[in-house]
């Protein structure tokens, strides 16, 4: 072999070039073949979903669907919300902290309201059921008062995410004519795959 | 294959040990990688690599396909639709597999060419060609069941046209036909029921492909390849290993394919199909011309010449059996070629009156393909029956009496000698000087 035969040549820049072409090519190829198997539009535009809370009363639980699970939303009795309320805050295994929304008063009173579903304070209560077994027994726990503090501190709910998004026309015309006026609103819940199973 | 003969060395101990329990790396060399090919393979040699391409592509993308897919008369269109606008990529996907089917048979139709004009069927790869005939046959029923997917107008009129064409043996034997075309339709008309069957066949169909395309390399591997001169490998210069330089020239072709392939893909992915495909199927419209993807309008053409008469002679009852039969005929016939080919040489290069009986035959499927698109009405029929003729007189009658009558050039004494004569006489030569490519794979 030849000394410049050791030298890199155009040969061997083309060799390296049309390589990393391929390769590029390749990854780029495959990404569609992997991607496909995400959650698609039709789905993803189904993965919020829209809650009319006006006919819940005091005291009444009711069974949504979002994301392919039952949620339990529940509207608390005062008795419910003072039994949480009374609970020594340092017994609670979780604790969940007001949003800077909620700290500062900039939310509106609906979202403010929901968000404090997740607090031992509100009168809205609201359950992911983690399986189809699961479900059962937290529907269970709502019906008493004890179940409504349990919930209260359930770790699934306390990861959830509530934000009014966007004011709807059907909450515009709502607006005002209570206090438990119409509460549309999306639920973008984060629920951690462990919480899920759990 | 290699056998005895193999020149494989492990490279490695796990190697060594491997290749004493399995030695498919072996295979792989011996097959892929030091496999003498001839050195004279011009660019229409690249269509087998191509092909490969084309099936594994067909493959994935099906696969993939499949999981978004609803084989049912209700949510079938639906679901394509859903593919194309919300699956991630879906439209890439389903344009790549769409536009896939054309470019395979594209590709197919340009390697059968090959084949007839370097007389690769002859002896000794009479078993090879028949695998590939094979090929396209299956090839032609994937695309047709695949075709009915959509379920779109042309799916189902297309479907129920050819599905139809089985209803022609009532001529033979009353009621056997309608027997048969009940039995795959799965009832009186074609319906979801058909669908889903041709769905399960359409997934099927592929992986016997595999298959055969498997028998079809092992033939050509036992034979070794044919090459523009037709004459064999007789010494060592005659041929280089296969990698890298039948692999880089096929690496060439393919990206050159690739090329066209994502043209469609990109910028005109429906231009080969029809637009009355994106109407749902609906057995009480019929649309005003029914017709084929391009791939079948050559055969389409064939099947449709068979009118009340053909080309004068009156034909009456029996004129849908004739067309079926000369329609499934045309594909059939190719098979034969081997026997059919009175010709000692292989390559039409040195076989003066046969390349023009050859280049007329292309074009006679070319004009096929213009004419199967046409309404079966007025000269177009008469055209496509003179074509047809010609189409069949080029297996019968040209390829056993001019192998006969006429007189072929001078043969090169072997493939050195024809691809260094380039080199000398000027002109179209490459100018190399003599020797220059005796031993490429040295540097």
């Amino acid at each position: 072999m030849t000394p410049e035969a050791l030298e890199p040549d155009r040969r061997d820049f083309l060799v390296v070039a049309g390589n990393a072409f391929v390769a590029v090519g390749a990854a780029s190829l495959l990404w569609p073949f992997i991607q496909q198997m995400n959650p698609d539009a039709s789905t993803k535009a189904l993965s919020s979903v829209e809650i009319d809370l006006s006919p819940v009363k005091e005291g009444q639980a009711i069974t949504a669907m979002w994301r392919g699970k039952p949620i339990f939303i529940r509207n608390r009795t005062k008795e419910e919300v003072q039994a949480a309320e009374d609970v020594d805050p340092a017994k609670r295994r979780t604790r969940t902290a007001p949003s800077k929304a909620m700290r500062t008063g900039s939310c509106s009173s609906a979202s403010a309201r929901i968000w404090a579903a997740f607090r031992r304070d509100s009168p809205w209560a609201i359950n992911a059921a983690p399986t189809a077994a699961g479900s059962a027994r937290a529907t269970d726990r709502l019906t008493t008062r004890q179940g409504a503090y349990v919930q209260a501190r359930h770790r699934a709910i306390s990861r959830c995410r509530l934000t009014r998004l966007r004011p709807t026309p059907r909450s515009k015309s709502a607006e005002g004519e209570s206090d438990h006026g119409r509460l549309d609103f999306q639920l973008h819940a984060e629920i951690a795959l462990g919480q899920m199973v759990r | 294959m290699g056998g005895s003969t193999s020149s494989y060395m492990p490279k490695s101990r796990w190697g060594k040990w491997f290749d004493e329990r399995l030695p498919i790396f072996r295979l792989m060399n011996d097959s892929f990688v030091v496999y003498p090919t001839p050195r004279n393979l011009n660019y229409l040699w690249t269509t087998g690599g191509i092909l490969t391409v084309c099936l594994v592509a067909q493959i994935l993308t099906g696969v993939v396909l499949a999981m978004h897919y609803q084989p049912s008369d209700a949510g079938a269109f639906n679901s394509i639709e859903h593919i194309r606008r919300d699956v991630n990529y879906g439209w890439l996907l389903r344009n790549m597999h769409a536009v896939g089917a054309s470019m395979f048979f594209l590709a197919v139709f340009v390697h059968i060419f090959r084949g007839l004009y370097y007389g690769s069927y002859k002896a000794p790869r009479e078993v090879l060609w028949i695998l590939g005939v094979i090929i396209m046959l299956l090839m032609m029923a994937s695309a047709f069941m695949g075709y009915t997917l959509p379920w779109g107008q042309m799916s189902f009129w297309g479907v129920t046209v050819i599905t139809n064409l089985f209803s022609a043996l009532d001529t033979i034997y009353n009621g056997l036909g309608t027997a048969i075309v009940e039995w795959l339709w799965g009832g009186y008309s074609v319906s979801g029921v058909t669908l889903n069957r041709f769905f399960a066949l359409h997934y099927l169909l592929p992986f016997v492909l595999v298959g055969v395309v498997g028998l079809h390399i092992w033939a050509l591997h036992v034979v070794g390849q044919n090459n523009p001169t037709g004459i064999d490998i007789k010494e060592p210069s005659d041929s280089v290993p296969m990698h890298p330089y039948a692999t880089a020239k096929d690496i060439v072709g393919i990206f050159a394919f690739l090329i066209i392939f994502a043209w469609f893909v990109f910028f005109v992915p429906d231009y080969l199909g029809h637009a009355d495909n994106y109407i749902e199927a609906n057995p009480l419209v019929t649309p005003p011309h029914i017709v084929p993807e391009w791939y079948f309008l050559p055969f389409y053409a064939i099947l449709r010449a068979f009118t009340s008469s053909f080309l004068g002679i009156p034909l009456g009852q029996y004129a849908k059996l004739c067309g079926v039969v000369a329609m499934f005929g045309a594909v059939v016939i190719i098979a034969f070629a081997p026997w059919l080919d009175t010709s000692r040489v292989r390559s039409a290069k040195y076989r003066p009156m046969f390349k023009w009986f050859f280049w007329a035959f292309v074009f006679t499927c070319v004009a096929l393909g213009y004419l199967g698109s046409k309404p079966a009405e007025g000269i177009y029929v008469t055209a496509a029956q003179i074509f047809t003729l010609y189409y069949f007189v080029f297996f019968l009658v040209v390829m056993p009496v001019v192998g006969l009558i006429e007189t072929p050039k001078r043969l090169p004494r072997s493939i050195t000698e024809d691809v260094l004569s380039k080199g000398k006489g000027g002109g179209s030569g490459s100018g190399l000087p003599t020797g220059a490519t005796a031993a490429p794979e040295v540097r």
